[in-house]
C-alpha cells in the first residue's frame, strides 16, 4: 500500500516531464535551419564551405552596371561583398530580411553582379548584390535590424550562411549609383 | 388524416415561399460569379496585386528572333504586378489566365515574364515592389484575335505552409476577378527598353 502514492507521484512527474519536453522541443523549421555565422560589417565570416564579408551597403534610387540601367518604383539596396567557397565551386546567393519579409538579390543587373558569380574555393570575388525593396520598408520598425544572409546555395537548409546585421535607416541614400563588375580580389 | 393535412399545409407554405424566390429554376450560384474589374484598375490581391494595362496578339514581336511555333501565335499582356506576400516568388507566371490557355498543357499555361523597364526575365518578383511586366504566351492561332474582346482572369489563392519544401504553398487558387481587354496587333507592340 505504501508504494501506491510513490507510483502516482512518479506517473505525475513523468507526465509533467513529457509536457516540458513537448513544449521545449525545437520547432520543425529549426531542425532544418542554416548554420548562421554572425559577423559585423567588414568582418570575414567563415563556416563550412564558405567565407564571406560585407564591406559596405548603400541605398540608391537608380543603379547602373555596364549597359544596364536599373529603374525601380522602390529603392535599391546595394551590398558590396567578397565571397569564396572553401570546398566546391558554387553560385553566390544573398537574401535580406526585414521583419517577416525577405528579398532575394535581383537578377536584373545581369552577369556583372555578384548573384551571377561562380565562387571558387579559396579565390575570393568582390562584387555587389542588388536588392529591390519597397520604399516603405525603410519606415518599418524592423528596418533598423535588417539581416543580410550570404550563402553558396539558394537552399540554405542545414548549410553555412554568413549573416550581417544592417540598419537600413542609417545607410547612405544616393540618387544614382554606378556599380563595378564583379572581379577577383583578396581578403 | 391529420398527418396528410400537415404535409399539404407544409407543401403549400413551402411553395408560397419558394415560388416568389424563383422556385426550382436553374440559377447561377451567386458566390461563383466572377466580378468584372475595369481595365486599368488594380485588383488588390492576397498574393499579387494586378493592374492590366493592355494586350497584343500576333506573330511579330519587336525582337525579330521571337517566332511562334507552327499553328501558334503570341499573346502579350502588359500589367503592373506587386507581390503582396512576404517571400519573393515566380508565381507571376500564372497570375493571369484566359480561355485559350485551357487547350494547352499545364506547363505551357505559364507566361514568360519580362520586366518592362529593361527586358530582363526576373527570377522572382520582390515583395512589395510594383513592377511593370510583359507577360507572353503562345496560343493556337484563332483562339485570340486582335480587335476581339479577351477576358483575362486574375488568379489568387490562400497561403499555406509548404510540406515538401520550405516556404509557402498557395492553395485554392482560382480566378477572382476578370478584366476584358481588346488586344491590338502585335506589330504595334513596342518594347520600352528598346525605345
Amino acid at each position: 500500500m505504501t508504494r501506491r502514492p510513490l507510483a502516482i507521484l512518479t506517473a505525475l512527474a513523468l507526465v509533467a516531464l513529457a509536457f516540458l519536453v513537448a513544449r521545449t522541443e525545437p520547432q520543425e523549421e529549426l531542425g532544418f535551419a542554416p548554420f548562421a555565422v554572425r559577423v559585423g560589417l567588414g568582418e570575414v565570416g567563415e563556416g563550412r564551405g564558405l567565407q564571406a564579408v560585407v564591406d559596405d551597403a548603400r541605398l540608391a534610387d537608380l543603379v547602373r552596371l555596364e549597359r544596364w540601367t536599373g529603374t525601380t518604383t522602390g529603392v535599391w539596396l546595394v551590398v558590396d561583398t567578397r565571397m569564396a567557397t572553401t570546398e566546391n565551386p558554387s553560385l553566390a546567393h544573398a537574401t535580406v530580411r526585414v521583419g517577416e519579409r525577405h528579398w532575394k538579390a535581383s537578377n536584373r543587373p545581369g552577369l556583372g553582379a555578384m548573384h551571377a558569380t561562380t565562387l571558387e574555393p579559396g579565390l575570393p570575388q568582390a562584387g555587389a548584390f542588388v536588392f529591390e525593396l519597397p520604399r516603405e520598408v525603410l519606415e518599418e520598425p524592423g528596418a533598423t535590424r535588417a539581416v543580410v544572409q550570404l550563402a553558396d546555395s539558394g537552399d540554405t537548409r542545414l548549410i553555412t550562411v554568413i549573416e550581417v546585421g544592417l540598419d537600413l535607416t542609417a545607410l547612405d541614400h544616393v540618387g544614382e549609383l554606378e556599380l563595378e563588375r564583379t572581379e577577383r580580389t583578396r581578403w | 388524416m391529420l398527418t396528410a393535412g400537415a404535409v399539404v399545409l407544409a407543401l403549400t407554405a413551402g411553395a408560397l415561399i419558394a415560388i416568389p424566390l424563383g422556385g426550382w429554376d436553374t440559377v447561377d450560384l451567386e458566390s461563383a460569379a466572377v466580378p468584372e474589374l475595369p481595365l486599368g484598375e488594380e485588383y488588390r490581391g492576397r498574393h499579387y496585386s494586378v493592374r492590366i494595362e493592355g494586350a497584343w496578339v500576333g506573330d511579330t514581336l519587336p525582337d525579330a528572333f521571337d517566332e511562334p511555333d507552327e499553328g501558334m501565335t503570341f499573346v502579350v499582356v502588359r500589367a503592373a504586378l506587386r507581390n503582396e506576400w512576404r517571400e519573393p516568388d515566380s508565381a507571376a507566371r500564372s497570375v493571369i489566365t484566359f480561355d485559350a490557355l485551357e487547350q494547352l498543357d499545364r506547363v505551357d499555361r505559364s507566361a514568360l515574364v519580362r520586366v518592362a523597364a529593361d527586358g530582363v526575365y526576373p527570377s522572382s518578383l520582390s515583395p512589395g515592389v510594383e513592377t511593370e511586366v510583359l507577360l507572353r504566351w503562345e496560343v493556337p492561332v484563332g483562339t485570340v484575335a486582335a480587335g476581339e474582346p479577351l477576358v483575362l482572369g486574375i488568379v489568387d489563392g490562400r497561403p499555406d505552409r509548404a510540406i515538401l519544401y520550405s516556404g509557402t504553398a498557395w492553395r485554392d487558387e482560382r480566378v477572382v476577378v476578370e478584366t476584358t481587354v481588346v488586344p491590338r496587333p502585335a506589330r504595334e507592340l513596342e518594347y520600352p527598353w528598346q525605345s
